[in-house]
């Protein structure tokens, strides 16, 4: 009889996430809400201009993003540890699709090196132009709705993607807006390394959203970017993510 | 009822004469929580009037006032002082040096805040120089040197805070075999007695009333424990025990029960006391990683505090564990509440008015009041928000 009841209970009690999207959905939605394919599609090149904050600190930051998966970061007055502003130094980290590499880390370091693994890896989660939900199954990507979850407040539909070139990453889309609120990538988030990026104060900018705040977690540590200037498709050339030759 | 009323004589029992006065670290109580009434409910545009603005030397030290003068730490190329100014123009009125200048890449100085306690000013330098001074000429009255129990200058400085219990200074000093607590004589700085093996964690102890008995809380690298104000030990939980880092101090919730943070993954723990027969027992109802206070500890309101969890700014029902909100873009901040608003100073010198309720995050005016790294919480008292980093102090008026 209790078993019965149970089985009832069950049969009529809705599931979890029985309102949610498919996928295909989900990334549909995800791609309206950033400015449409159309529009994604048009755009090859990104410079975005703000502050990097670490340790209470302001570093001015220039960050070229160019498709499909190149990026460099120029931070003014980093120091190794972030104690204070150094203003003799600027750290670049760059990715030009196969190498990532670094240059500037403190006052001893002289000339680009090649990213130890961790830093690599990290830099690599933030290279591709486009999230992976976009044109997901073209690129191999497979997608998972796992349900609903809160992220800082916000109600999100939280999608598991298993890149096609390994790894995976969870998106959590907002459910009014289908914004991502965040994105975490399994397997991180040690001491130092990134686990989890928040997205914030999203602005439309030539037709297209971009979040003019971001919130990384590394580990026991976190990183700010204040986004100020977004220039879409400025001119960019490869050899800006190419590493000097030493 | 009984709780309700028991609560009540345990906060009256630990203020101060004139609950305006923001006499300590952390104000009256300890706890973040300034005694004030009819302050501004919104700013305007560009934030509340500036009083003044002075140049100060470098340290994290906080601002305690009383009446008409406040008082705080700085320091120069040569040294360490502990200073009194004038609250309503900030102009310097004595400045006593008490150490020479300890440097740090991450901002030099002072890290410790003076207490105010009837003619007398006590402060701590870097260090370890223990000092009383006259409250209305800074002339020395007694020091001493904390490493004289047997400890060494830590990696972040002296930075706990001295708390005056009656004729006693109590103070973590980090010192070996059974000296990490010490109670001093406040008038001439003599040993009262001195407690606890465990090693230093940055942290100031607090005073507690429970079941009519009042008793130390201190938090060490290993345990957040309760002394007698005879330096027994009477509880005492694990927390954390291989970080000696845990500058934010044990917090006081609804009178019964202890919350203590730290940040570096550590989390959080919430212990439950129980006051029977003239003994404290103790209880840990959970510990989790759902609060990393870094440098400055949460406010609580009830069960509800308020606090940052790293960098993100956050609500929560301590009890619970329950996260009621959370707001990012203020980096490691502090914070103070009055009167159902909290004063929450950002890393960046950004100031904010926020409701303190768990319902919703909601800013009620800012300002950019400093530039550069602020770790330093905001001091509320007589109507006037004084807030400080390495370079300025400002007092503004929210009331």
């Amino acid at each position: 009889m209790q078993a019965t009841l149970m089985l009832l209970l069950m049969l009529s009690a809705p599931t979890p996430f029985s309102d949610a999207p498919s996928v295909e959905e989900a990334a549909n939605n995800y791609l309206k809400a950033v400015g449409g394919a159309q529009k994604q599609a048009s755009i090859s090149t990104l410079k975005l201009t703000g502050m990097y904050v670490y340790n209470g600190i302001e570093h001015p930051m220039v960050i070229h993003r160019k498709r499909d998966d190149k990026v460099r970061f120029d931070i003014q007055g980093l120091n190794r540890f972030g104690t204070q502003f150094s203003p003799e130094i600027k750290v670049v980290r760059a990715y030009n699709g196969k190498e990532a590499w670094g240059m500037g880390e403190s006052r001893q370091s002289k000339g680009a090196y090649a990213l130890p693994a961790e830093a690599a890896a990290t830099l690599k989660n933030e290279a591709p132009f486009e999230c992976p939900l976009v044109d997901y199954k073209k690129k191999g990507h497979k997608l998972l709705m796992v349900g609903s979850a809160d992220v800082d407040g916000a109600d999100t539909w939280h999608l598991e993607v298993t890149l096609a070139g390994g790894g995976k990453q969870h998106w959590y889309l907002n459910k009014k807006t289908w914004l991502p609120a965040k994105m975490a990538v399994e397997g991180a988030g040690g001491r130092f390394a990134p686990g989890s990026w928040i997205f914030d104060e999203w602005r439309k900018v030539d037709g297209i959203m971009i979040a003019h705040f971001v919130f990384m977690e590394e580990g026991i540590f976190s990183r700010e970017y204040f986004i100020e200037k977004v220039e879409v498709n400025p001119t960019v050339q490869d050899s800006v993510f190419n590493k000097p030759a030493s | 009822m009984l709780l309700k009323g028991l609560c009540l004589i345990t906060m009256t029992a630990l203020l101060p004469v004139s609950a305006a006065d923001w006499l300590q670290f952390r104000g009256p109580n300890r706890d973040g929580v300034a005694i004030e009434k009819g302050l501004l409910r919104a700013w305007p545009e560009g934030g509340p009037k500036e009083f003044w603005r002075v140049p100060v030397g470098a340290a994290f030290s906080a601002i305690s006032v009383e009446g008409d003068k406040l008082y705080t730490m700085d320091s120069d190329d040569a040294g360490e002082y502990v200073l009194c100014a004038d609250a309503k123009t900030g102009k310097t009125i004595w400045r006593t040096e008490l150490d020479a200048l300890f440097t740090n890449n991450f901002g030099n100085g002072p890290r410790s805040t003076p207490t105010v306690e009837g003619d007398t000013v006590y402060a701590l330098a870097s260090r370890g120089t223990l000092a009383a001074v006259n409250k209305a000429d800074g002339s020395l009255i007694w020091k001493t040197d904390i490493k004289t129990f047997g400890s060494e200058i830590p990696t972040w400085a002296f930075c706990a805070a001295p708390l005056i219990v009656d004729d006693q200074l109590i103070l973590e000093t980090g010192g070996k075999d059974g000296k990490n607590l010490v109670s001093f004589n406040k008038k001439n700085g003599e040993v009262n007695w001195t407690a606890s093996n465990d090693d230093q964690a940055y942290s100031s102890p607090v005073l507690m009333e429970l079941g009519g008995i009042r008793h130390i809380v201190a938090l060490s690298k290993e345990h957040i424990a309760g002394f007698t104000l005879d330096g027994k030990e009477m509880w005492k939980q694990a927390f954390v025990q291989e970080l000696g880092i845990k500058p934010a101090p044990p917090l006081i919730i609804e009178g019964d029960k202890i919350f203590v943070s730290a940040s570096y993954d550590a989390g959080a723990k919430l212990v439950q006391l129980k006051a029977s027969g003239g003994e404290i027992q103790s209880e840990s109802l959970w510990e989790a990683k759902v609060m990393n206070n870094h440098f400055n500890g949460s406010v609580a309101q009830g069960r509800i505090i308020y606090g940052f969890h790293k960098a993100t700014f956050k609500c929560m029902d301590v009890v619970t564990q329950e996260q009621k909100w959370v707001k990012r873009g203020l980096g490691k901040g502090s914070l103070i509440m009055s009167d159902g608003l909290l004063f929450v100073m950002g890393e960046r010198g950004r100031l904010v008015l926020v409701e303190a309720t768990p319902k919703a995050y909601t800013e009620k005016g800012s300002m950019q009041v400093l530039t550069g790294r602020c770790w330093t919480q905001p001091t509320l008292s007589n109507g006037v928000l004084y807030v400080r980093n390495n370079k300025e102090m400002v007092a503004l008026k929210v009331k």
